[in-house]
């Protein structure tokens, strides 16, 4: 009798007792000390309706919203390229009405000297800013591949709770360490390699006498054929460890259901069941942080990306003027400051879509 | 108004002068080229305003700093001048003296240039930082 | 444009060389020298007037000192 009562007491209590639920409270916490409110990339995601608390809603995404995305980024940043475009207009058309009026029949010695002033101001005029837009692009490289170091552990341990496990232990290796080669080789690599072939491109427009056109090029298909050939290797080596390690994850959910559904005794078929609608919701959560991740990574990107190629489509356009005024000194400025901006571009670029295709890869390959 | 066609007809009968009186006295035939030449060149820059003026506005309008623009310009009046003294001493066939203006054109062109030297200076070492 | 003066350099250019045709042939060598040497002084005159013009508006429209 006094047993009864003291344990339906003690019941009692429990259940008066409250506790406070502290999963939710969890995650407040983790979201405010991660900073991840502040974030401009959340603002942009959370105007077009995707939300880092709701991964579903990636399914939301359409072409259209994602087209005017770019088309704000764009005309965001138009206005710095069309003011150097019609800068250097007005100094190539200075230059061009200048030169044919200073030069009559034989080419006399001042007209060289003036058409290295006219180059001379055409440099001052453009380095400032192309450096700008080059510290930016690699600015982003370096932010897209940190944001990378925080949210491969999280894809991974999703994919590895959700039974990926092989897939995931190579997803992780291969895309970290990817993610911390492009951190210190956009401060230590990338950078100084640019301003270098920047200094290269002023000095071979302004000195007449050493041509270092080739040189330029040269390490433009260097860079080409090296960013070309990582990203192979890269690409190859996941997707065939995605792929192997899939097929052994799946034979090793497939034995747990039957071991499970043959050998607990009374509810296995039940526990079983439960198992795959289980596994079935977590790699819905995977394949929706995936996306969201994705989407995180690009809107982090374009900005920089968007400005770089406004800036090469403004400076090929200058460099085509040059050209049709005959002001052909100022034209190979032009023409080599294009190729180091088509370099910038290609290694953002490229490092970019290696992290996406690799975490699309993850996300095909494990479901 | 600089009329193309009363310019050409002086500058034809000029020379035909000057063949003449080359024979007999050469410096007033030098003289008299010097005369032309000056005389034309005063009527055309005074039409060269107008053009000059157009593109100070563009440069402004397009936000190119007007020292830069200032800088073209002087340096297309030094190359004028030089050319023209050194086109009239090569005319009285003193090549050494013609040679001696284009040297000092070139040098006040460097001078000129100097500032934007120094300034590029300064840009690639903070760009190689 | 100032044609006048072409005309009046051109003028004197051709006397001076016809003066200098006829005193040379005069044997007057001397005073051959004095007519040349007046026409150039003269001439000079009017030429240095026009130069100091060229530089000067060279110096306007270009902006230079």
């Amino acid at each position: 009798m006094k047993k009864i009562f003291v344990s339906l007491l003690c019941i009692l209590c429990f259940l008066f007792t409250p506790f406070s639920v502290s999963a939710e409270e969890t995650a407040d916490r983790l979201y405010e000390a991660s900073g991840a409110g502040n974030l401009s990339a959340g603002e942009i995601l959370e105007e077009n309706g995707i939300s880092f608390s709701d991964p579903e809603s990636v399914l939301s995404l359409s072409p259209s919203m994602l087209w005017d995305m770019i088309w704000d980024t764009i005309s965001g940043k138009l206005t710095g390229p069309l003011t150097l475009f019609v800068t250097l207009f007005a100094v190539i058309v200075l230059a061009a009405v200048s030169l044919s009026l200073g030069d009559t029949i034989k080419k006399s010695g001042t007209t060289a000297v003036f058409t290295m002033i006219c180059t001379l101001v055409c440099v001052t005029i453009i380095s400032g800013t192309i450096s700008e837009v080059l510290s930016n692009a690699a600015n982003s490289l370096a932010d897209g591949a940190r944001f990378m170091t925080g949210f491969v552990p999280v894809f991974a341990g999703v994919a590895a709770a959700g039974g990926y496990i092989t897939s995931a232990t190579g997803y992780n290796v291969l895309v970290l360490s990817a993610a911390d080669t492009a951190i210190q080789a956009a401060d230590r690599i990338f950078m100084p390699m640019l301003s270098m072939c920047m200094c290269i491109a002023i000095v071979d427009a302004v000195c007449n006498a050493v041509s270092l056109d080739g040189l330029l090029n040269g390490i433009k298909k260097l860079v080409t054929w090296g960013l070309g050939l990582i990203m192979t290797i890269f690409t190859g080596l996941l997707s065939i460890q995605s792929v192997v390690g899939s097929s052994a994850d799946t034979l090793t959910s497939k034995t747990a259901k039957y071991v499970i559904s043959n050998c607990v005794p009374v509810v296995g078929g039940a526990v079983s069941d439960a198992y795959s609608t289980v596994k079935g919701s977590l790699s819905l959560l995977k394949n929706g942080i995936g996306g969201v991740g994705i989407a995180a990574l690009a809107i982090m990107v374009l900005p920089s990306l968007v400005s770089l190629i406004m800036y090469k489509l403004s400076v090929s356009a200058v460099s085509i003027v040059a050209e049709i005024f005959g002001t052909s000194g100022i034209c190979k400025l032009f023409k080599n400051i294009n190729s180091v901006l088509s370099a910038a571009l290609g290694v953002v670029v490229c490092f970019d879509l290696m992290f996406i295709i690799s975490t699309a890869m993850v996300m095909a390959v494990c479901s | 108004m600089v009329n193309i066609v009363s310019v050409c007809v002086i500058c034809i009968c000029a020379a035909l002068i000057c063949k003449i009186t080359e024979k007999h006295s050469k410096e007033q035939a030098v003289l008299l080229v010097i005369a032309v030449s000056a005389l034309i060149l005063i009527s055309v820059i005074s039409e060269i305003s107008p053009v000059i003026e157009k593109i100070n506005y563009l440069a402004g309008a397009s936000g190119l700093d007007s020292a830069y623009a200032e800088t073209i310009f002087k340096a297309l009046g030094i190359c004028f001048l030089t050319r023209f003294a050194s086109d009239i001493c090569h005319d009285c066939n003193e090549n050494s003296m013609a040679t001696a203006a284009e040297i000092a054109g070139k040098l006040q062109l460097v001078l000129l240039a100097l500032p934007m030297f120094g300034e590029i200076a300064d840009m690639t070492a903070v760009m190689l930082e | 444009m100032e044609v006048d003066l072409i005309f009046k350099i051109a003028g004197i250019g051709i006397i001076v060389a016809v003066l200098n045709l006829v005193l040379k042939r005069a044997e007057r060598e001397e005073q051959a020298m004095m007519t040349t040497l007046i026409g150039l002084v003269v001439v000079l005159m009017m030429v240095i007037d026009s130069i100091g013009n060229l530089f000067d508006s060279v110096k306007t429209v270009f902006g230079l000192w």
